[in-house]
């Protein structure tokens, strides 16, 4: 019983400030923050600031960089540097909507596997060999494919197939936290169930669950972009797998059409990693070498 | 035998969660938008109403759904995952043309990954906090962020036309003749750039992971016993250390293989390797339905097969599992 | 007759070990001697720096944190160990010198037979066939006692228990007839009744032969049983030596006094297992000692020449020495 007592103290969030203070003596994290910061930025008010139209035939053919556009213009004569611009703003917004399908399922089954156990924890394991056996990516294919691709259906079907990585960490820290002093002192205090699952047990885990859901962004944002490389994807919104993917016939002639809006995503996912690496050792400090 | 008997429980669940999978395919032809006969014919390819009427007769759709389903689930049951009308062949026979390519393709990228992977750790463990080291990790992290369909553009660019030392795609010079060995060179020189495009990022995961468990196994009580029966640091590395290093990259390299089959997807379609990936972008453009879910299909299985392969080559690297406790004498305490 | 040389001789060892706050003197100034065919003791608790003793003589020492001191000498048959290449000391690690390890459930390969193990060893040092190694393995299986060594050869760690382990690992360690055997608490992680089993079959096989065996243990009793001579260690300095009778009837440092307080009558080993808390205090961490005795801050005698000043080994008799300032009368009369 003398758990309990001091169960309290180590309640959730306490360590929040001092991981804040972690990730910001991280120099790599700061510098994904930073990168990610600029990408945003670029994306809302770059079309503002450099207005061409994406779609436009604005330069001759295949016009190499600096020839009428700064990064070069396509086998069309579309603009590179407009395209990265209103890419940008695309893939953050799919990135995101996709990861939040992601969080939602995944922490939805995941507390429920690991809270109840038993039936539910089995039915969650069956579908995580489900999917095991599926490439993600394939079956995401097969929905887009299947239900015609939009922006919508991208970031559905994105959201369904990466749920499982989600729903197992936070199940394991449901595992992990239901036996900690300060939830069974709450349920000897005659919590209910959904009490202890969102105010005690939920707010315990958020920490790994913000590390996955981050890492997450970046998974979703190479899906999306291995998608729209595929033309699985809105052809009226300009997205950076597309422009690769509708690109690739002339990478002879056109390199940069094909590597700028490479070493875009490139970089947004590499930041978005760098900042999910440094929230792991902020937030889960267990986790950290001494 | 235990074994046997391991390898029939895997191949049980095996088959349970491939039949998963053909309901789920059943089950997306009928919520797809649209007739399921025409889902089933798929959208471009001379879909007349004869063709329709023919699908509906064959696949009962005037049935009832769970019918339906029967029925279903027994064509596919006798290998009949229903017509490509682009390609106007049965979708099996398609799928079945294109595996070995990407088998070839998938495999010698696995094994490239793990055994080149597995020795960069080795030698990078000697060293924590050393160059290779940290050129592992900062790879790793590149390899991670980097979207495989790019890379292997980038290498195109960069080997096929810059410095044109390998081809530009496909799996073989057309028209090339010569004798058997001649050919497989050939086709090895085109396996090149698409097998490291997609090795690349497990290859850098792989190391950092044998890199960590091989300094853990260093710091192990029977190292340090190996190193006290006076043997050469040679062999405590490769005899002792790697083959304990192993294991946990083979749990994960198995675990990843259907991550491995999706990312065959793109690189095939980037260095136009004829397998089976490059097929899924086919019928992706075509809009050929059974094609796409007859892959969804066989790729379940190829992972299957895998799995269980896997399973069994991890029990020859370690005896603690299964079937060596078979031959134990019983040396309890 | 006296030898030319004793079969080891360990002169004036000191380690320096660098930790996270700087370094510290870990082992400082120890000597002593073993004679073939000889068991000697080593005592102390956790900390005292006899583990690190035993690594410094199979040149075993983590690196690249531990140094050894300038004067730091080891002989072997009257030749330097420290000053041999690593090939040199490979031929004497398992082959002349071999040691055996607290915890036998993690000192063999999980993924090797325990006959390739034995038998590895064999080969690498002796060469020969396989089927000689692997005969040979079997006599050694069988050496210690396991039982069905035919059968035991083909079997995993993981099929064996803890004790058959350790006897496992001595069947390692002995398996190329070694001249000395250094057994670091080699029973300490097994159960009682197997305690005894392995203290048994290391007498047994001292008689037969004629192994030299450097004995490693916090358990002053279990020592006492096996020994004819026991060192004392302590904050990493020696502060006793002497022949184990006299040690047990008559300890003339106030540490093994208190250690042998902890162990009224030398009884079961089952009711002494975790005597020392007994004594006041724990062992200083290396970088708290000054120069003084490293047990001064827990003994009853501690004087101020005790803190500040190390106090010299005394000669009590022929061969029981004693570092205590208590005796230094002692001291003064053999010199």
């Amino acid at each position: 019983m003398a758990e309990l007592a001091v169960g309290r103290e180590r309640k959730p969030g306490s360590g929040f400030s001092q991981g804040l203070r972690r990730f910001a003596e991280n120099r790599a994290a700061l510098a994904g923050l930073i990168v990610l910061l600029l990408i945003a930025l670029m994306g809302f008010i770059g079309p503002l600031v450099y207005p061409v139209n994406p779609f436009a035939i604005v330069a001759t053919p295949m016009a190499p960089p600096g020839d009428g556009a700064p990064l070069g213009a396509d086998y069309l004569g579309r603009d590179v540097l407009a395209g990265i611009l209103a890419g940008a703003r695309v893939s953050l917004f799919i990135g995101i909507s996709a990861t939040f399908c992601t969080a939602i399922i995944g922490t939805v089954t995941g507390s429920i596997a690991g809270y109840y156990g038993g039936k539910a924890d089995t039915i969650l394991m069956r579908i995580t060999e489900f999917f095991q056996v599926l490439p993600p990516l394939l079956l995401s294919m097969v929905l887009v494919t299947l239900f015609s691709p939009s922006v919508l259906t991208v970031i559905l079907s994105i959201g369904l197939v990466n749920w499982i990585g989600t729903a197992r960490i936070v199940r394991a820290e449901f595992l992990r936290i239901k036996g900690e002093g300060y939830v069974l002192a709450e349920r000897a205090m005659g919590a209910k169930n959904g009490r202890i699952i969102f105010r005690v047990i939920l707010p315990s885990a958020l920490p790994s669950l913000i590390v996955v859901t981050t890492l997450q962004i970046g998974i979703a944002i190479l899906f999306a972009a291995a998608l729209s490389f595929l033309g699985l994807t809105d052809p009226n919104v300009m997205t950076w797998g597309l422009m690769i993917g509708q690109s690739r016939p002339f990478i002879w002639q056109t390199w940069w059409a094909v590597t700028f809006p490479g070493i875009a995503i490139f970089m947004t996912v590499l930041s978005v990693s760098l900042i999910g690496d440094g929230l792991n050792e902020a937030l889960n400090p267990r986790l950290r070498p001494r | 035998m235990a074994v046997v008997k391991l390898v029939l429980a895997r191949l049980a669940q095996g088959v349970l969660l491939v039949f998963a999978v053909v309901v789920l395919n059943f089950l997306l032809i009928h919520l797809a938008p649209g007739d399921p006969a025409q889902v089933l014919a798929g959208e471009f390819g001379g879909t007349t109403p004869q063709i329709l009427a023919q699908i509906r007769a064959t696949y009962g759709l005037n049935h009832p759904l769970w019918v339906q389903l029967l029925t279903y689930i027994g064509h596919v049951a006798r290998g009949n995952l229903g017509q490509s009308f682009y390609f106007n062949q049965p979708v099996l026979s398609l799928i079945l043309q294109r595996l070995p390519a990407t088998l070839l393709l998938v495999i010698t990228a696995q094994v490239s990954a793990i055994l080149a992977g597995t020795m960069l750790g080795v030698i990078a463990a000697r060293r924590p906090h050393g160059w290779l080291s940290q050129g592992i990790t900062v790879t790793a992290l590149i390899g991670y962020s980097t979207p495989v369909f790019w890379l292997g553009i980038m290498l195109l660019i960069a080997f096929a036309y810059l410095w044109p030392i390998f081809p530009i795609g496909s799996m073989e010079t057309i028209g090339f003749e010569g004798g058997i060995f001649h050919e497989a060179l050939n086709i090895l020189h085109h396996l090149v750039l698409p097998a490291f495009t997609l090795a690349f990022v497990y290859l850098a995961q792989y190391s950092r992971l044998s890199q960590a468990n091989m300094l853990e196994t260093l710091g192990s009580d029977y190292i340090r016993m190996a190193r006290a029966k006076g043997l050469p640091e040679w062999l405590i590395l490769y005899k002792h250390a790697l083959r304990n290093a192993l294991i946990p990259v083979v749990t994960i390299a198995g675990l990843q293989f259907s991550q491995v089959l999706a990312g065959a997807i793109l690189v095939e379609t980037v260095f136009d390797w004829p397998g089976m990936g490059q097929l899924t972008y086919e019928s992706i453009l075509r809009r050929d339905y059974p094609l796409l879910l007859g892959i969804l299909l066989i790729s379940a299985v190829v992972v299957v097969v895998v799995n269980i392969l896997t399973d069994l080559s991890y029990r020859l690297i370690d005896p603690r599992i299964g079937a060596g406790s078979v031959t134990g004498v019983g040396y309890g305490t | 007759m006296r030898e030319p040389h004793p079969l080891l001789a360990v002169d004036d060892l000191s380690i320096d070990m660098t930790v996270a706050r700087g370094t510290v003197r870990i082992l400082d100034g120890v000597s002593f001697s073993l004679a073939s065919g000889e068991t000697l003791g080593v005592v102390g608790e956790s900390g005292s720096g006899k583990t690190m003793t035993a690594l410094a003589i199979m040149r075993l020492l983590p690196q690249p944190s531990a140094r050894l001191g300038a004067e730091s000498r080891i002989l072997f048959s009257g030749k330097n160990v420290l000053k041999l290449d690593e090939r040199a000391m490979r031929r004497l690690r398992g082959r002349e010198i071999s040691m055996i390890f607290q915890d036998p459930m993690t000192a063999l390969n999980p993924l090797f037979t325990v006959g390739e193990q034995i038998a590895e060893t064999v080969r690498w040092h002796e060469g020969g066939t396989r089927a000689a190694a692997q005969a040979r393995a079997v006599d050694m299986l069988r050496a210690v006692r396991i039982p069905h060594p035919e059968r035991a050869v083909r079997s995993y760690p993981h099929q064996f228990s803890g004790g058959m382990r350790q006897r496992a690992t001595i069947a390692i360690a002995l398996a190329c007839r070694p001249k000395i055997l250094i057994a670091d608490e080699p029973t300490t992680a097994l159960d009682v009744t197997v305690q005894a089993q392995i203290f048994d079959l290391l007498e047994d096989i001292q008689e037969e032969t004629g192994t030299a065996i450097i004995l490693i243990s916090h358990n002053l009793s279990t020592i006492a049983r096996l020994t004819r001579r026991i060192m004392v260690l302590y904050g990493g300095r020696k502060v006793e030596e002497g022949p184990t009778r006299e040690i047990i009837r008559n300890p003339r440092h106030p540490y093994t006094e208190a250690l042998l307080r902890c162990v009224p009558g030398l009884r079961s080993e089952a009711e002494h297992d975790a005597e020392l808390p007994e004594i006041p205090g724990t062992v200083p961490a290396p970088e708290e000692l000054g120069g003084g005795c490293p047990f001064a801050p827990r003994c009853s005698h501690a004087a101020a020449r005790c803190r500040s000043t190390m106090p010299p080994a005394a000669a009590l008799g022929e061969k029981h020495k004693v570092a205590c300032w208590l005796h230094e009368a002692a001291q003064s009369a053999v010199t």
